[in-house]
């Protein structure tokens, strides 16, 4: 997908242009690109990966599965240690579902994927994440959807590709589990992109 | 005379006891600072954790219960000669009958102002529908509500009526269901149309796809059937839907060839009738 941003120099700063938007950034600001968790903040913080078909998982078990993740590109304006997103470059069109009841539940980003076994490369505008399950109920379970909060997952770089954060699931009972990413990259020795999670 | 020659007595005492006005007056000055004192803690304290109109009407209860204790120890104070705080308390119970009966309407909206604060089925900021009138609340008083209708006007609504009766607030749900109903003549492909509203509907960012999209016929009529297209929105989607939802419909309906359907009725013409 063409990005179709422009770059300019003037006088003392940066011009970002891309279609009607135009953003200038003082000279001491750099403009970089990063990915970034393809979701929509003002709609929710909230992102899901519905998976397709579900996993299921022995009673007192753990599985490993790797998922893909959609990445849009993000452009921040950056003094070299901290960022700001200026603008957002969408990839994927976005759809959302319901999680739970009308008034207590959550609107999630919603993603559907299929779970693989293995490790493998992820394309352009994705990245993969590893998703450990743990079943602590008695009971066989299955597991279909993994809602988390997307300001809370990290993202990281591996030989030209995107990985995400280590999400753990841990079931506790029959439509009970707890989500949430454990600060490690999913796969060993890639390197923390700092502009993730976008709240930092 | 008695009675005057006692009244003169009396102004000629609280003459004498003007170190006793003195305090009276300090006594409702001090009353009135800590009010206002104690109303700005409160506001400061309860910043972040209650929301505003709540911290705002007891606030308002505080100050005017300190500036009643500053107004009853500064009668105390006065000594008024046949005045004690006891028979004013009961001549105040008195006047509270009277004022409670005057002024019901006002009393049983300030309850019911108190009730809402704690019940809270609504905050500044929510949308509601108050019988008909909706809008955005942009003030919950001790008295009335107000809210800023979509036209930009302001309905001020007593509180005992939004307490008393039935109140729908939007902003309560995560997700919202919108329902257009539609009419097709019988010649054409029923199965059809609704697949392709649902995937019309599936299509839009918009429109959540868990729960999705439903289409079905819900009635055969007099001009056609009668289909009725559900799909649910996340809260803050729901007018961008409300207000596509019939014009994605009638893009469809146009793509697949389907006309508007029209009241109809059928004559034949039996000629063995006629000719007799």
């Amino acid at each position: 997908m063409e990005l179709n941003y422009i770059i300019q120099r003037e006088k003392d700063r940066y011009i970002y242009s891309r279609g009607d938007k135009r953003i200038e950034v003082p000279f001491e600001l750099k403009i970089m690109e990063y990915p970034i968790l393809s979701t929509d903040e003002s709609i929710t913080d909230f992102f899901g990966i519905v998976l397709d078909p579900p996993v299921y998982v022995n009673e007192d078990g753990e599985i490993k599965i790797y998922v893909k993740l959609p990445l849009d590109t993000g452009i921040f304006a950056t003094n070299g240690s901290s960022y700001k997103l200026i603008d957002k470059i969408d990839v994927y069109p976005k759809k959302f579902a319901l999680y739970g009841n009308i008034g207590e539940g959550v609107i999630y980003r919603y993603w559907k994927t299929s779970a693989y076994m293995e490790e493998f490369k992820p394309g352009r505008n994705e990245a993969i994440t590893l998703i450990d399950i743990i079943n602590k109920a008695e009971s066989i379970g299955s597991i279909s959807k993994v809602i988390f909060n997307s300001k809370a997952l990290s993202l990281y770089s591996f030989d030209d590709s995107v990985c995400g954060e280590v999400i753990r699931v841990t079931r506790l009972q029959k439509g009970l589990a707890i989500t949430k990413p454990i600060n490690k990259p999913s796969i060993d020795g890639a390197k923390y992109i700092p502009t993730s999670p976008l709240s930092q | 005379m008695i009675i005057i020659l006692q009244i003169l007595e009396n102004i000629w005492n609280l003459i004498i006891q003007f170190e006793n006005i003195f305090g009276a007056i300090v006594s409702i000055a001090i009353a009135l600072l800590l009010g206002k004192y104690i109303s700005v803690i409160i506001r400061r304290r309860l910043h972040e954790k209650v929301p505003p109109s709540t911290i705002q009407n007891v606030a308002k209860i505080v100050y005017y219960i300190i500036l009643l204790i500053g107004i009853a120890v500064a009668i105390r104070i006065l000594n008024i000669p046949g005045v004690t705080l006891s028979e004013l308390l009961v001549a105040g119970g008195f006047a509270g009958i009277v004022i409670g009966l005057a002024a019901q309407p006002t009393l049983s909206n300030f309850i019911a102002g108190i009730l809402l604060m704690t019940e809270r089925p609504f905050k500044i900021g929510d949308f509601i529908n108050y019988s008909g009138n909706v809008g955005m609340v942009v003030d919950v008083g001790l008295l009335s509500t107000k809210i800023q209708s979509w036209e930009g006007y302001y309905v001020r609504i007593p509180n005992n009526e939004l307490f008393n009766s039935p109140l729908i607030n939007y902003s309560n749900s995560k997700a919202r269901l919108v329902r257009v109903q539609f009419t097709i003549p019988f010649e054409h492909d029923l199965k059809k149309v609704i697949q392709e509203v649902q995937n019309k509907l599936n299509e839009q960012w918009y429109v959540l796809a868990d729960p999705g999209p439903v289409v079905f016929p819900i009635q055969f009529n007099d001009n056609g059937i009668l289909i009725e297209a559900r799909a649910w929105t996340s809260g803050n989607t729901w007018f961008t839907l409300y207000s596509q939802m019939p014009s994605l419909i009638e893009e469809v309906l146009k793509n697949l060839g389907v006309p508007y359907s029209y009241p109809r009725r059928i004559l034949t013409e039996d000629r063995d009738i006629i000719n007799k």
